[in-house]
């Protein structure tokens, strides 16, 4: 056994005061403190104090009771000042309250025969009563400390009338203190009736942290003058086998004690004989023991869960194991969770068990002989030694050892050094890289392809084969990325940096470096922007110090993605300064990769200058742009020179300098339209599109055109979304400008082609291209007074489009519904048409033109009175100033100008949009003229009527005046309008002509 | 009470008054509200208060009663789903009071159409230079205008339910955007001396804060504000009110006097209380009260559908609003606390907690945040080393709900 010996299980009792004070840590010495003055001031003053230390099994619990205890016996050694009883740990039998005094009595030392005989002869009272009054006898009513253990076994054994007794008499003497411990708290202890309830002050002890426990050991190795150990603790790498056995023991004091000479060990030491040796002799029995407490049910749970090696698991997987009823699983997890074997964690509102202390899963694995070899001596093993140590090992052990040493070398090289060799060996690019595997090739190809959760498949099933593959690790990260398993990826490049972060080879450095570029962009992208932006100042901190060309380049991207991420959370004024940083310190550089990073940043300030309105400064960043990097022929270089030229040229067009704007598209098509390289097509098709917009807004709709036509013709049999995209939009601006030339045909011929080159698109954008393009060829069919055509377009809009949840899509529905509504309208099928509306105003519900149509559909429908109720609603859903409502009041005048009194209550309702109001009257007097000399006559009761239900808004009088005038005028009163002012007689010209 | 009043006719409002029937059925708040006024010449304030103690009547008053210097505008924010239609919906409403002008609210409009769906002459696939305004530059503009028309008064803007607002968008969007807003806002009130804001809600922005906090989010984006509570109603204003309730709704009453103060007494002063045990009240068959009857009635009225309603509410949002491992704490602190109406030192509390085996573990730095979380949340007072809950009527329901029960 290489002279380890088997260490033994430690016991307060036996320990000198000197000893349990010294390795005390610092958390109960505090307790400790507290309560030894609480007890010394309760002397003083004649008051109780009760408490109750709760705690697993070795977790110091005796240990703080004892300290107590001794301290107080060693300063109360030669009075009676304090008496103090202290029960045994393992109190059996005391079910009533004689039983526990005469628990106290034997701990007091009095003997059997004395008990019996004082507490027999006494004469008409009850055994206890004279218990009772035989305890006021011996303590003399001095203040006297009960110490009491396992306190919730205690009361257990008891009935509750048995403890209400305990609590009268503790309650009856004011002198009686009561210190407990547990490992839970007593059944029914929230319980506001139970007789102990708020009696004591229940100290709960808290579980050791494995920095604190490597303190602890230290201090008990010091204690046991153990100078190897104390050596081999104050040695840094001892954290990581503290850690070890804490992770075995689960924090555990007693445990840890009891492993810490394997700490001792020197640097080869077989480890597993002892090991298994130290569980056979202490742990078995040991465990045996707490196991044997448990019922069956409770021992069945513990088996089911030491099954699965570590993986904890809920009720119901317990359930399903045990065949137990998850009820009676529940019941027995509680009881065991407070029993101090099974931890509890929680997950969302699901909670997962998970064996307390791991060493007893060894137990049961050794008594069950199962599993080897053992999986928690391998992970111990593991932990244990440098993989140079356990292939040294694996070499010298025993046969029957060998196996644990082999498991753990395994396991340690899939975790660690062989990912750390591939980055150091450039063998693995040669040789392990399955450049030649189908399964790789198959994989990067699904890769390139943007088939990403198939190339996770075929990456992963390559890391099951070789776990040591680098690029596959890398590109598996990478590929989580790009398939928006974003937090997965964040795990993946944590766990590469974790491994390879302190390593001082160039290539694991500039993989760092790059791991953590990409870390960077994926927390930017998770809306994380300030760990983003620590992450990239990491990698500039890091290495932009280095001369090594590869670290530059990700201390460039690095820093360029600072930018981005700034500008993208808006904080534009840091942006710039970064990128005035990567523009001085890279700018000098020939290596495109640098050069790329430069423009790339010149851009993003551009833009960020845009945003802070700062235009001319804008401009200037541009041209820098195609000054430094217009002559390079590097495709990626082109593609920033021709998106700063698109972004000029935008720009300028803002400015109102259009001529300008034309002649930096023109550049931008001169420059890079013969490439066919997608990255520039995007900048040719962007500018060309801009170029026929700015086209469009000088009204030179030819040329508009003829440039459209252009990006049909260039672009017209891509794939790539963005630029379909491009391809589908200005077919429609075409479209229209061919309607405003009065080319109507021609336009419906456009919006067609629109339907055929996208119609059977899944993509939603280019669907919403379709939508409007149907919506358009309706309209202009409507124009073209062809109504059932037009119907027709309205319709396979919604039978295309209709069950769509996209918003954008259900605004298009709601309009091609609400143009057949109208149709519908001027069909005199008033009824349809109130369906119509109802079912855009469904999908749409704020839809404006369809709360119009609805209202004048029920007008129509001869439900006045219910389309007057629905103004108001209708209203209260058109925003301020929409034309319409001037439309809506324009329509119900006309339609009730004979019924004064509904007239009236549409007026009342638009009193508080009188702007409306008088705007659809004018319009209403407007449409009446020229007015003829017979129409002439009857409106006279009509401008009666609009006087009266106008009376007392002053606004409307000029209206009224208007119409007054017109009609005089056309009774031959020529002087009538000219007392008008002119611009009211405008008004009536303008719609004459 | 000894004085002699006389109450007017009033009827039981669940919603909220128009602000000009305000100063007529807003009970007992004028001189909060003139306390108000006062404070916000002085800076913006934060409005604190639980549920239901009127946070939302008190503004409206204050709208009714606004001062020559100030013109405020209030708006709530409980039914906006993202910042851009809050951006919108303060223009619209500013735009309704004719607090900005036309151009600017169709400016505005057309940069919401923007952003909720891209104009196809401006589509240009990856291209799509003409990049939006951020939001936050348009509600800055959008306050200047509010300044400007403002015409040297002291411009007020009155978000009602702002936490709410908050806590939606943290959950739709994550705690990054609900940052964004609260530090806009803040720089607002830093860069325009002539904008004050109230912010107000029925959910704690602490409770915001401390989720973001969560989110390593360091900023202190309230620190500027002052805080103001709405405490409950004055005893002689709720016996006020409870009289002209009870009168306008034709309860029969054996002696109004003194049912309308057993009334405010058990309500606490709570205008919401008062006004929900009023309406059940008046719902149970025209019998004749009498003070030992409404002495009881809360029991009766806890266990009404309405009555658990309301008062299940400060149960059930612990589980909605609290970090999962506070609830439990919190409801065994809120639990052992019903039990004492006198209230209870920290360490007796503590102790009582441990007593329940889930809490056992806690720690007292621990529990003293979580008592500190009750108190901001308004659950809980501390007086005097004592901790109780805040309102009694609260603590009778919880005690009545799960303090008596051994959980």
């Amino acid at each position: 056994m290489n002279g380890l010996s088997v260490p033994m299980i430690f016991s307060p009792q036996n320990c000198s005061l000197a000893i349990l004070d010294k390795i005390l840590t610092p958390d109960r010495r505090k307790l400790a403190t507290k309560l030894l003055e609480q007890i010394k001031n309760g002397l003083n003053t004649r008051t109780s104090h009760h408490n109750l230390l709760i705690g697993p099994r070795g977790s110091g619990k005796t240990h703080v009771l004892t300290f107590i205890r001794k301290t107080l016996e060693a300063a109360y050694a030669n009075n009676d000042e304090l008496k103090i009883i202290r029960l045994s740990e393992e109190e059996r039998g005391i079910t009533t309250l004689l039983d526990f005094l005469l628990a106290c009595f034997r701990a007091f030392g009095i003997t059997r025969q004395e008990i019996a005989l004082r507490i027999r002869d006494e004469k008409n009272i009850t055994p206890q009563e004279a218990a009772v009054d035989y305890f006021d006898e011996i303590t003399g009513k001095n203040p006297t400390l009960i110490i009491v253990e396992n306190l919730a076994y205690l009361f257990n054994c008891m009935e509750e009338s048995a403890i209400s007794d305990l609590r009268g008499f503790s309650q009856a003497r004011p002198f009686v203190s009561l210190l407990a411990s547990s490992v839970s708290l007593f059944a029914d202890s929230s319980r506001t009736d139970h007789p102990f309830y708020g009696f004591f002050n229940i100290h709960p002890l808290q579980q050791l942290t494995p920095q604190d426990a490597r303190k602890y050991l230290l201090t008990l190795a010091q204690t046991k003058k153990d100078k190897n150990l104390v050596s081999a603790l104050r040695k840094t790498k001892s954290q990581a086998r503290v850690n070890a056995i804490y992770d075995l023991t689960g924090g555990n004091h007693r445990l840890l004690a009891m492993l810490s000479d394997f700490l001792s060990a020197d640097g080869l030491a077989e480890l597993v004989g002892p090991f298994v040796h130290m569980a056979d002799r202490e742990l078995i029995p040991y465990y045996q023991q707490r196991l044997d407490r448990l019922s069956a049910q409770q021992n069945k749970i513990l088996i089911t869960i030491a099954d699965h090696h570590g993986r904890a698991l809920n009720v119901n997987e317990i359930s399903h194991y045990t065949f137990l009823p998850s009820t009676t699983v529940s019941r027995q997890l509680y009881d065991l969770l407070h029993g101090g074997y099974v931890d509890r964690k929680q997950k969302g509102r699901e909670s997962f068990y998970d064996l307390r202390e791991p060493l007893l899963r060894l137990v049961l694995d050794i008594k069950d002989g199962r599993d080897r070899p053992l999986p928690l001596i391998v992970n111990l093993l593991k932990d244990w030694y440098e993989v140079r140590e356990l292939k040294e090992l694996e070499r010298s052990v025993p046969e029957r050892t060998r196996d644990y040493y082999l498991a753990a070398l395994k396991k340690k090289q899939f975790f660690k050094d062989t990912l750390e060799a591939y980055f150091i060996e450039g063998e693995v690019q040669k040789g392990k890289v399955p450049e030649e595997s189908d399964l790789y090739k198959k994989a990067m190809k699904f890769f390139q392809d943007k088939q990403y959760s198939k190339a996770i498949q075929g990456f992963e099933k390559l890391l099951r084969e070789d776990p040591l593959n680098g690029p596959v690790l890398f590109n598996l990260a990478l590929a989580l990325q790009l398939s928006g398993r974003k937090k997965e990826s964040l795990k993946a490049y944590e766990n590469i940096i974790k491994l390879l972060g302190d390593s001082k080879e160039l290539k694991n450095q500039v993989q760092v470096a790059r791991v953590l570029v990409n870390k960077g962009v994926t927390l930017a992208i998770l809306k994380r922007p300030e760990e983003a932006l620590s992450v990239y100042d990491q990698v500039a901190r890091r290495f932009g110090g280095s001369k090594e060309f590869e670290l530059q380049v990700q201390v460039a991207r690095a820093l360029v993605n600072k930018g981005i991420t700034l500008v993208e959370f808006e904080r534009s004024k840091e942006a710039i300064s970064v990128c005035d940083q990567v523009v001085k310190r890279f700018s000098a550089s020939k290596e495109p990769e640098l050069q790329e990073g430069v423009a790339r940043t010149l851009l993003s300030k551009g833009v960020t200058l845009g945003e802070l309105e700062r235009p001319e400064e804008e401009i200037n960043v541009y041209n820098q742009v195609v000054k430094m990097f217009g002559a390079n022929k590097e495709p990626e270089l082109q593609a920033q020179v021709a998106r700063a030229l698109v972004n000029k040229g935008y720009r300028l067009g803002r400015l109102e300098r259009p001529e300008e704007a034309l002649n930096a598209y023109d550049k931008a098509v001169k420059m890079f339209g013969a490439n066919k390289k997608p990255e520039l097509q995007e900048g040719v098709a962007g500018a060309l599109v801009n170029k026929g917009n700015t086209l469009r807004e000088l009204e030179r709709l030819e040329e508009a055109i003829n440039v459209y036509d252009q990006v049909v013709k260039i672009f017209g049999a891509s794939k790539e979304l963005a630029l379909q995209e491009g391809v589908a939009g200005v077919l429609i601006n075409k479209g229209n400008i061919l309607g405003e030339l009065e080319q109507p045909e021609e336009a419906i011929s456009v919006y067609d082609q629109v339907v055929k080159m996208f119609g059977a698109s899944k993509q939603p954008d280019l669907q919403v291209h379709v939508a409007g393009a149907l919506v358009y060829k309706g309209y202009t069919l409507g124009i073209l007074e062809r109504p059932d055509e037009a119907i027709s377009a309205y319709d396979q809009v919604v039978k295309m489009f209709g069950v769509s949840k996209d918003p954008e899509l259900q605004v298009r529905v709601a309009r091609a519904l609400n143009n057949k509504g109208f149709i519908m309208l001027g069909f005199e099928n008033a009824a349809e048409a109130l369906a119509i509306f109802n079912t855009a105003l469904q999908t749409q519900p704020d839809f404006s033109p369809a709360l119009l149509g609805k209202v004048i559909a029920l007008m129509k429908n001869r439900q006045e009175d219910e389309a007057i109720d629905y103004l108001s609603e209708a209203l209260e859903k058109i925003p301020p100033h929409n034309e319409i409502r001037k439309f809506i009041i324009f329509k119900l005048i006309d339609l009730l100008i004979h019924d004064e009194k509904r007239l009236r209550r549409v007026v009342e309702i638009y009193q508080e949009d009188q702007n409306s109001l008088i705007a659809g009257l004018i319009r209403w007097v407007q449409d009446q003229v020229p007015i003829s000399k017979e129409k002439a006559e009857t409106l006279e009761n009509t401008y009666k009527t609009l006087e009266s239900v106008f009376k007392g808004i002053s606004e409307a009088e000029p209206a009224l005046q208007l119409l007054h005038a017109a009609r005089l005028d056309a009774l031959g009163d020529s002087k009538a309008l000219l007392n008008l002012p002119r611009e009211m007689r405008q008004l009536i010209k303008k719609n004459e002509e | 009470m000894d004085q002699e009043v006389n109450f007017i006719k009033m009827r039981v409002l669940m919603g909220n008054p128009d602000i000009t029937d305000a100063p007529r059925v807003v009970i007992g708040r004028t001189q909060l509200v003139d306390a108000l006024w006062r404070k916000l010449m002085s800076g913006s304030v934060r409005l604190l208060s639980e549920r239901r103690m009127g946070k939302t009547w008190a503004l409206i008053l204050a709208q009714a009663k606004r001062p020559e210097w100030a013109v405020p505008f209030f708006m709530n924010v409980e039914d906006i789903n993202n910042v851009t239609e809050f951006v919108l919906k303060l223009n619209k409403g500013l735009h309704r009071d004719n607090l900005i002008p036309t151009t600017w609210l169709e400016k505005v409009q057309d940069w919401f159409r923007r952003s909720t769906q891209r104009l196809q002459e401006k589509k240009i696939g990856s291209f799509e230079i003409p990049k939006l305004d951020p939001w936050s530059v348009l509600l800055e503009d959008t306050c200047r205008k509010f300044i400007d028309k403002s015409e040297g008064r002291q411009a007020v803007l009155m978000i009602d339910e702002l936490p709410f607002f908050l806590d939606k968008i943290i959950k739709s969007s994550g705690p990054g955007e609900a940052i964004k807003i609260l530090d806009t806002l803040r720089s607002l009130r830093q860069s325009m001396p002539s904008l004050r804001m109230v912010f107000c809600g029925s959910l704690g922005l602490h409770i915001v804060l401390q989720k973001l906090r969560e989110a390593d989010y360091a900023g202190r984006p309230v620190n500027d504000m002052l805080s103001f509570e709405v405490p409950p109603l004055d005893p002689k204003d709720a016996y006020y009110l409870c009289g002209c309730l009870l009168h306008g709704e034709g309860i029969h009453c054996s002696d109004i006097k003194a049912i309308a103060e057993a009334t405010a007494q058990v309500s606490c002063g709570v205008p919401f209380f008062i006004q929900s045990i009023v309406s059940w009240m008046g719902s149970q068959n025209s019998r004749e009260w009498n003070r030992e009857d409404i002495m009881s009635v809360l029991n009766q009225f806890f266990n009404t559908p309405e009555g658990h309603e309301i008062f299940s509410y400060y149960n059930d949002r612990l589980d909605v609003y609290y970090p999962h491992d506070i609830v439990d704490r919190a409801r065994a602190a809120l639990d052992v606390l019903s039990r004492n109406k006198g209230g209870m030192h920290f360490d007796n509390l503590l102790n009582l907690v441990r007593h329940r085996p889930k809490t056992l573990m806690i720690d007292s730095e621990v529990f003293l945040d979580v008592m500190n979380i009750l108190r901001e949340d308004h659950y809980v007072i501390n007086h005097n080393g004592q901790w109780s809950f805040k309102l009694e009527i609260v603590r009778q329901w919880w005690y009545e709900a799960r303090g008596r029960l051994a959980l």
